[in-house]
């Protein structure tokens, strides 16, 4: 039995049990995707670990490993990425405990061997997906041939200002978790900076001169880059999804693209 | 928040104030590492992400109930679950434990009903009058019906480690 000098201890064990369900409840919300279905031409296959989504060519010999934003499920980046794999890129969504990439930095080694027909690698991300591919770049700065940040920017704790290599940065006008001015701020953590305000400049850049490619979405905004609806604190989209989807599989597929022809 | 986190947390709040009264009982708390094992009727290993558990436990003549809550990280991102608990002493320091959670994934605005059905078996390091420390290890069915909607994988089968204490 319980002595009387034991229930205030108890009650105050409670309230911390309760305080931590509450933060937990309020803290750990995911983003469910919108419900569309692929196209029937791409091959999708589905792991505890990941998502990949191929075309039926084994000469695709290019993959671009995607790192999903915090608390945002790992479906929300498939209409993005079904246009990335329609021009024979194969895409590998890595999968996330609590849909949180960065308690899991490593986990994008894991999983390299399962590809053997993917011969150039490619890492980027959305968000909080986009400094766990920076984390990934700083630790194996040779296994990358590019990064692509998706409304993301580093800290200096994940900055590689000296890679020697090129990163395409894409961000959005009215995004209000990763602002412009937030992006802007950064620039100094990654490669020597060159803002583009038109794609098709993409095709004229040398691909092998180490830099960061800076590409601003007019009218976009933070949810947009997946296709999860709203996120709290985001500002007001000026385009559709489908609009800002576009642009960033335009950029993307250029980006890629060149480099490997050159 | 969603009302139903509200709801969810009046009962329990409710559950534990109750209980507190009525009986002579432990708290218990434990953390397990669930391991994956097969998911969507494929075999193959994965890690299955952290539970925290919290249960009162209520001793009876021939068997324990207990009854808490559990938050974890799993597949689909992470949930709540109410759980019930019933375990029995086989030999000594060694008890089988059968458990269900209904509870639900949380996702911003919308939700998912989430359930388990599992049985281990539990081994006490330690066992005095008001306290235990031990382990356990066992087999697990977790489902999230509705999130088929959106992945390929609603359902795993996991081997839950872990230790507990109660007091």
């Amino acid at each position: 039995m319980i002595k009387p000098n034991e229930k205030p201890m108890r009650s105050t064990l409670y309230s911390v049990i309760l305080t931590i369900l509450i933060a937990i409840l309020i803290f750990s919300c995911s983003y469910l995707p919108s419900d569309e279905d692929l196209a029937n031409t791409i091959i999708y296959h589905e792991t505890p670990d990941y998502i990949s989504l191929s075309t039926n060519n084994e000469q695709d010999n290019i993959g671009f490993m995607f790192l999903p934003g915090g608390l945002v499920d790992p479906h929300a980046y498939l209409t993005l990425m079904e246009r990335v794999v329609s021009d024979s890129i194969n895409v590998i969504i890595l999968k996330y405990s609590a849909n949180l990439a960065i308690l899991e930095l490593s986990k994008y080694k894991k999983f390299i061997s399962e590809f053997p027909g993917i011969d150039s690698w490619y890492i980027g991300g959305h968000s909080l997906g986009g400094i766990a591919a920076l984390s990934a770049v700083n630790d194996d700065p040779t296994l990358f041939d590019g990064l692509i940040l998706l409304g993301s920017y580093p800290s200096e704790g994940f900055a590689i200002p000296d890679w020697e290599k090129q990163v395409l940065s894409i961000y959005a006008e009215n995004d209000q978790l990763s602002t412009v001015e937030d992006v802007t701020a950064a620039v100094s953590y990654l490669p020597p900076a060159r803002f583009i305000s038109d794609i098709d400049q993409l095709d004229t850049l040398n691909a092998n001169i180490p830099g960061t490619l800076y590409y601003c979405i007019l009218g976009g905004n933070h949810s947009q880059f997946g296709d999860y609806g709203f996120q709290n604190g985001d500002g007001a989209a000026e385009i559709s999804v489908e609009e800002q989807h576009e642009e960033i599989h335009s950029a993307i597929i250029k980006y890629i693209k060149r480099h490997n022809n050159e | 928040m969603n009302k139903v986190y509200y709801k969810a947390i009046r009962i329990f709040t409710i559950m534990l104030l109750t209980l507190s009264t009525m009986f002579a009982q432990h708290f218990e708390l434990s953390i397990n590492l669930p391991q994956g094992i097969i998911y969507q009727n494929t075999l193959g290993y994965f890690q299955g992400g952290v539970e925290l558990s919290a249960h009162y436990s209520i001793p009876a003549k021939n068997f324990t109930s207990s009854f808490g809550i559990d938050a974890r990280t799993v597949q689909w991102g992470s949930q709540v679950s109410v759980s019930s608990r019933l375990s029995k002493t086989i030999v000594k320091n060694f008890e089988i434990e059968a458990e269900l959670q209904n509870g639900l994934a949380l996702f911003n605005k919308k939700p998912l009903y989430v359930y388990s059905v599992g049985l281990t078996g539990r081994y006490f390091i330690i066992k005095s009058e008001k306290t235990a420390l031990g382990i356990y290890v066992g087999g697990r069915f977790t489902q999230c019906p509705a999130y088929s909607r959106y992945g390929s994988i609603d359902h795993i089968f996991e081997i839950p480690i872990g230790v507990f204490i109660s007091f």
